[in-house]
């Protein structure tokens, strides 16, 4: 019953609003705009390019190897045009939460970066249009873990010490000492932030691709994306051993072991460029 | 194929991938090799990291790029758990067999480059050794 309680409380702690990371007030002007179906890119880009700093860092990103444009992309206007709303829009997300996530987590930043490119690579092989929503999805999936790290420290230190000394995965542990996994945490995100749709499924069912109703295929690339990453040992999820590979998302793709091999071998070559992505 | 900060950067080394300025210009083509005037220009652009062939610096972490032979042997510990499960032990073995052609083709590659530089240096030594009979 007393652990009960202790579960309760905790989420309650987890959940609560004014001490989530915040998002730039640019974000819901521009989420607003987004809206009206008469608005036009170009007022969407005068909207983020007022916050100089923010766009500078977008442009970085989307620059990266990760989302692998050949050209060059310049404006702010142009990566809209490109690579769509939601995509900048998961970008200037993961900006604003980038610091947090350096210093709550070591290699999370890495293992972020390389499942977004991995989500991106299969992605293309299952033959996929836009590829580089998947790679959004990918960079956010573990966002969760970072909301425990900084609301929840001294829970946070003993799932990594049970992690270490029962020999379970992170999720695992998080489950035994939460009551609930990071899956749950970034459901909740994703309604606080209003995410869209797809990249809202990918960071709650990541761990269960084969239970979501919606947008399954996201779901699957970013599931095979953590835990072909993980196969690398590129940053670390605060895992020492990799994920369970559920043969279903396998299937849902339409992927044998060949094509797992063939975008592990595009893997390990981007790997080498995403390195030392940062902002 | 490592990627290696500038300041480890040596006259002999090969550039496994293009250099590029900030802007997106390429500067130098993969394949290049480095002599220490090029190095010098690259450190003059404010380009600070660049990818070369083999793994000629010792760094550890991400930025060394993947060992497939390290991969191979990691294998049997990321996948401890998972040891009665039927479907997991068989994407293990799958995985070991690829990470270990992977590593054969990596260490051939490591070979022949090395056998490229001992061939440089012997036509060098030839060099010298040449103009001294040429005399």
């Amino acid at each position: 019953m007393q652990d009960m309680d202790l579960k309760t409380s905790v989420k309650g702690q987890v959940l609560a609003i004014n001490d989530l990371p915040t998002l730039p007030g640019v974000l819901d002007e521009v989420t607003k705009l987004v809206e009206n179906p008469e608005t036009s890119t170009e007022e969407i880009a005068s909207v983020i390019v007022k916050d100089q700093v923010l766009s500078a860092k977008v442009l970085k990103m989307v620059n990266s190897p990760v989302y692998g444009f050949p050209g060059r992309i310049s404006s702010i206007q142009h990566g809209l045009v490109l690579l769509g709303f939601n995509v900048i829009r998961g970008i200037i997300i993961s900006t604003s939460v980038f610091d947090m996530m350096v210093q709550a987590m070591k290699g999370l930043w890495e293992h972020s970066l390389g499942c977004a490119t991995a989500s991106g690579i299969i992605a293309r092989h299952a033959g996929f249009d836009d590829p580089e929503e998947y790679a959004v999805a990918g960079l956010l999936h573990d966002l969760g873990k970072v909301v425990t790290a900084v609301q929840l420290p001294e829970l946070h230190q003993k799932i990594l010490d049970t992690v270490e000394k029962k020999n379970l995965s992170y999720y695992r542990a998080e489950k035994d000492i939460l009551g609930f996994g990071h899956d749950r945490i970034n459901a909740w995100l994703g309604r606080h932030w209003n995410l869209p749709g797809n990249i809202r499924a990918a960071m709650s069912r990541h761990h269960s691709p084969h239970m979501a109703d919606l947008y399954k295929s996201t779901c699957c690339v970013v599931h095979l994306g953590d835990f072909m990453v993980r196969l690398f040992e590129f940053g670390t999820s605060g895992d020492d051993q990799t994920s369970y590979l559920r043969p279903e998302a396998m299937k849902e793709l339409g992927f044998k072991m060949s094509d797992m091999e063939r975008c592990m071998d595009e893997l390990a070559d981007q790997l080498l460029d995403v390195s030392d992505v940062t902002f | 194929m490592q990627k290696i900060p500038i300041d480890l950067a040596r006259p002999g080394m090969k550039l496994a991938r293009p250099v590029e300025r900030e802007n997106g210009i390429t500067v130098m083509a993969a394949d290049m090799e480095l002599t220490q005037p090029l190095i010098d220009r690259i450190q003059s652009m404010n380009i600070d990291r660049i990818i070369v062939h083999g793994h000629p610096v010792d760094m550890g972490g991400a930025m060394g790029g993947t060992k497939f032979d390290e991969r191979l042997k990691r294998m049997p510990h990321l996948f401890r758990v998972y040891k009665k499960d039927k479907w997991m032990m068989m994407v293990q073995k799958r995985l070991e067999s690829y990470f270990r052609i992977k590593a054969a083709a990596q260490a051939a590659r490591a070979k022949a480059l090395l056998r490229e530089g001992q061939s440089d240096l012997e036509i060098e030594q030839a060099q010298v050794n040449g103009n001294g009979g040429e005399a």
